[in-house]
């Protein structure tokens, strides 16, 4: 007889122990982790950041060409508030077995996802600052926290990618959909964090 | 199971069933595996080896001390690089990864689960660490650790920085996760057992300081390969990072010796913990008071970089001086247990005990430092501290081996040397630490070629140098002790000490699936109270 004609429960084997019970929880622990490590990295940088910022007095930003336009970055901060409750329709979604609308949800959250990278690029080009002008300083220490945030919605796009996959091969239902809960769990950790930037560096300046 | 395990070959119904062949090799068998044992292996010989390099590097930074007014031993270019290769290192490429391979090997025993938490994260951590320690040599061979002058060099010192404390983070993630989320049935945060409920403490802590440094090595990598005008070449690269060598921030690397004291103890001692909850109480404080990512001088004064200027932060010194009410009270609790019951000390007994002790002797040399009118700042009574430290932590992991050796093993590591090794290791991370310390009151700076010195300093130096020699001897020692242990046939059983938590129930090495049925536990010393019951 092969393997194949045997069912899954034949096929374990008897010197093996049974499974432990379903812990739940485990990818949103991690998850909460990873939220953790890069809440303290940006904080971290935030912290040369305004320490440098305190040390350098009057004109941090420049004032008329070359300063940071208001009005980018505010609209980048209402696609990240939307793309945050879309993918929460997402989980919502998903834990009602509605797959479809879960699918929706996931693809308008990377489309704003995208039209977000796209205004950043927008944005800093519009600034002009380049790491070896006379704004180094500045640009040195902005880029590496917008570089930051930047890359942490990348990971987010990642993470609820896979979820969504999972979910599209059928591993997310009603019952388990902790995976699609971690990635909205990263992806509002995401959009603080702009939150943040968007209030400490871009409004105040 | 691994993706490149072979299956097994019986089934449930008696019937033997021909496994599928999904043999793809011993490489891949190696780098793809997801045991937990053996990542936890891994770890711990990687760390160990990384033991050995950077005290080697410490005892030839102490040796040149010995000449104080001209270079001798080393380099005069490479010595400034050496003293970040070796305080970092120890730190970063020998002390921690230990510390996770003793975690990774043991946690999931203690809590009663069949495996790690995302045991292929964890392997991906190990080779992750290994890759960037491998790439932060080579920086430092190319002359590009911080103060060398090699531009590429440093590029390649900062990658391996990062990737070795993103590696350190990745395995970290596994074993906390482990204990907040697979502990077994009737097992709650109070009755984790103490070396585990310290690993989630300490990983905590890193968790939330090791990301910073990240961030530090990033600003330093864009600054250094740009505009140069946040750090300049790499004079000031240190002293951006230094923070992870100094107070508070140092103690972090040593809560799992509390942890250790707290699992060993009662144990040797055949009574139960005086009191598990205030155990755990002195291991959090500690690591409050370990998270030191806010005590960065070059941040707290940027237009003047100077470490006297911490001294003037009410917090720095607040914990400064209260982390050491925590260790006093672990040692305290540890004694009472000792009265409660009949020692029969062991060589993993001898070394927690001293490793505690050590600790106390570094939380007193701390307590010092932050004490302005004694004028420490910049001396090499930090250099003393840190020694001392440290040499709690490798003091505490060698108890950590020989007490779970069995499970990590298969085998007890021989008693006689396991005894002498702690005596060492005491003795040198005293010596170590009190020399400099003393070096400190006699106004040594804390350089490796300080010039003129006051009278005594000599001999305080040399008594530094034979610490460090005591250190590294006792590290070589107990990795000496762990290969020849490996050549032994006889089994230790399941439980050799008379353990009292889970991890002792099961076979020595633990079975597939660490446990043959489910555990269940009522209380923080299960086994002790199966045996009070029989």
């Amino acid at each position: 007889m092969s393997t194949l004609d045997l069912g899954v429960a034949d096929q374990i084997p008897a010197e093996v122990p049974e499974a432990a019970p379903a812990r739940p929880r485990l990818v949103l622990i991690a998850t909460a982790f990873a939220v953790l490590a890069f809440g303290m990295f940006l904080a971290g940088l935030f912290a040369v950041y305004v320490s440098q910022r305190a040390a350098f007095g009057e004109g941090w930003i420049p004032d008329g060409a070359g300063t940071i336009p208001l009005a980018p970055a505010s609209v980048m901060l209402a696609t990240m508030a939307m793309s945050s409750i879309t993918v929460q329709w997402a989980v919502y979604a998903i834990a009602r077995n509605d797959r479809l609308n879960s699918y929706l949800a996931a693809g308008l959250s990377f489309f704003f996802a995208i039209a977000f990278l796209n205004q950043g690029v927008f944005l800093f080009k519009s600034m002009g600052w380049e790491i070896l002008g006379d704004n180094a300083l500045q640009a040195t220490l902005i880029n590496a926290i917008a570089g930051t945030q930047f890359l942490m919605l990348v990971i987010a796009m990642v993470y609820l990618a896979v979820a969504t996959f999972r979910s599209l091969a059928g591993q997310y239902s009603a019952r388990d959909h902790e995976g699609m809960v971690g990635a909205a769990m990263f992806w509002h950790a995401a959009v603080i964090a702009y939150a943040v930037i968007w209030a400490a560096i871009y409004n105040i300046k | 199971m691994t993706m490149t395990d072979t299956a097994p070959a019986t089934g449930t119904n008696s019937e033997v069933v021909e496994a599928p062949n999904y043999n793809y090799g011993k490489l891949a068998e190696l780098v793809a595996t997801g045991e937990h044992a053996r990542i936890g292996r891994f770890f711990l010989g990687g760390g160990m080896l990384g033991l050995i390099g950077t005290l080697t590097v410490g005892l030839l930074l102490d040796l040149e001390r010995t000449s104080p007014t001209k270079v001798e031993i080393l380099d005069s270019d490479v010595l400034g690089q050496l003293i970040s290769s070796h305080r970092l290192g120890l730190l970063l490429i020998g002390i921690i990864p230990a510390l996770i391979g003793l975690a990774i090997s043991v946690v999931p025993l203690q809590v009663g689960a069949r495996t790690i938490a995302f045991p292929r994260a964890a392997a991906l951590g190990f080779w992750t660490w290994l890759m960037g320690t491998v790439l932060w040599l080579a920086g430092y061979l190319m002359g590009g650790g911080p103060g060398g002058g090699d531009l590429q060099g440093t590029d390649l010192w900062i990658l391996g920085n990062i990737m070795v404390v993103g590696g350190l983070l990745v395995a970290t993630a596994s074993v906390v996760t482990t204990v907040l989320g697979m502990r077994t049935t009737g097992m709650n945060l109070a009755r984790t057992p103490l070396f585990s409920f310290s690993m989630l403490v300490a990983g905590s802590v890193w968790f939330i300081t090791l990301p910073v440094l990240v961030a530090n090595l990033v600003l330093v990598y864009i600054d250094h390969r740009y505009g140069q005008v946040l750090f300049g070449a790499s004079e000031a690269i240190y002293a951006q990072l230094a923070w992870l060598a100094g107070q508070p921030q140092i103690y972090a690397v040593a809560i799992p010796v509390l942890g250790i004291l707290g699992e060993t103890v009662p144990v040797f001692a055949k009574a139960r913990s005086a009191s598990n909850t205030l155990f755990q109480v002195a291991i959090s404080a500690f690591g409050l008071f370990a998270i030191g990512v806010w005590a960065q001088f070059s941040m707290s004064n940027v237009a003047n970089p100077d470490a006297t200027s911490l001294l003037k932060n009410p917090i720095y010194i607040a914990f400064g001086t209260l982390v050491v009410i925590p260790v006093l009270l672990a040692l305290a609790l540890s004694a009472a247990t000792i009265r409660a019951g009949k020692l029969n000390a062991k060589a993993p007994f001898i070394s927690a005990l001293l490793a505690g002790l050590v600790l106390l002797a570094a939380t007193v040399a701390g307590l010092l430092n932050v004490i302005e009118p004694l004028d420490l700042a910049g001396t090499t009574a930090a250099l003393g501290h840190f020694n001392l430290v440290a040499g709690a932590a490798i003091l505490g992991l060698v108890a950590g081996l020989w007490f779970w050796a069995p499970k990590i093993y298969g085998n007890m590591l021989a008693e006689g040397p396991g005894r002498l090794l702690g005596l060492v290791l005491a003795l040198g991370a005293l010596l170590a630490g009190v020399g400099f310390v003393a070096g400190g009151f006699l106004e040594q700076p804390d350089s490796p070629n300080p010039g003129a010195l006051k009278d005594g300093v000599d001999m305080l130096n040399l008594v530094g140098v034979v610490g460090s020699a005591l250190l590294l001897l006792g590290v070589v020692g107990a990795a000496g002790a762990v290969l020849g242990s490996r050549r032994s046939k006889t089994s230790p059983g399941e439980n050799p000490w008379d353990g009292h938590t889970l991890e002792w129930s099961t076979a020595s090495p633990p079975v597939r699936g660490n446990f043959t049925e489910t555990p269940e536990v009522s209380n923080e010393s299960p086994l002790f109270s199966d045996r009070e019951e029989a």
